[in-house]
């Protein structure tokens, strides 16, 4: 059976000073982990929206760089082609990705 | 002529079933959901029905990646762009997934987002799919 959340609290008023100050620094990492999920995937979708005629139909391999800001590193019409160029820029570790242009109507399936 | 391919792993899969479904665990932020979605060679995105989304507390339409997509009978619908992280056979990589926005039959792995991601081979006698992450 899961802990409740009045379960948690029983326990965590329990607790030395220290363990509730160590609690607390933890919820603030888990906050920050998760704005900073957050905050790249909107850079990323700022980055589609802005660029996204430009690149349709295409992979695109995408950084965050020391600024903070989403990067290209490569580009191609097949995912290993833009794996190939962002590793030839210095970026193994890149996220490829590939959309079509708002007008297009791809087939979803079934 | 015989050819070899080598492959990081193997699933299983039932078949007596009409389609290769695969179990997939769909993480967003710090919530995850797992549920089974059907492999489409022919499907272009991966779509996935609007419960799944609901699941990881996304807002469906609060994204700057809208699409129409068409079925196979020509019916159009609208799907909604969001990056999340995926985990299939103990492989876990970000990718960009539609969420429907309206009833859709299945929730579909399609060419871009995961095909492409990966080298697949099947063997539907005996209900085997290999994958191997491409690098």
């Amino acid at each position: 059976m899961p802990t409740t959340l009045e379960q948690a609290i029983e326990i965590v008023s329990t607790l030395p000073s220290k363990d509730r100050e160590n609690l607390r620094k933890w919820l603030e990492r888990q906050d920050q982990g998760e704005n900073s999920i957050k905050t790249v995937n909107q850079k990323r979708m700022d980055w589609v929206k802005a660029n996204r005629e430009k690149y349709a139909r295409q992979y695109v391999a995408l950084i965050e760089n020391k600024e903070g800001e989403i990067e290209l590193v490569g580009a191609g019409k097949t995912h290993k082609e833009a794996k190939e160029k962002a590793i030839k820029n210095g970026a193994a570790n890149s996220f490829i990705t590939f959309f079509y242009s708002e007008n297009d109507v791809p087939f979803g399936g079934w | 002529m015989a050819y070899t391919l080598n492959f990081e792993k193997q699933l299983n899969y039932n078949t007596e079933e009409d389609s290769i479904a695969i179990e997939t665990k769909i993480k967003y932020v710090n919530q995850d959901f797992s549920f089974a979605a059907k492999l489409d060679k022919g499907a272009s995105l991966c779509i996935f029905k609007r419960e799944v989304a609901e699941e990881l507390e996304i807002e469906v339409e609060n994204t700057k990646i809208r699409q129409r997509v068409r079925n196979a009978s020509g019916g159009i619908f609208n799907v909604f762009g969001h990056f999340v992280t995926l985990e299939i056979a103990d492989f876990e990589f970000e990718c960009l997934v539609y969420f429907a926005e309206s009833y859709v039959a299945a929730n579909v792995l399609g060419k871009r987002g995961f095909l492409d991601k990966f080298r697949i081979a099947i063997d539907d006698h005996e209900g085997k799919l290999f994958l191997s992450e491409i690098n």
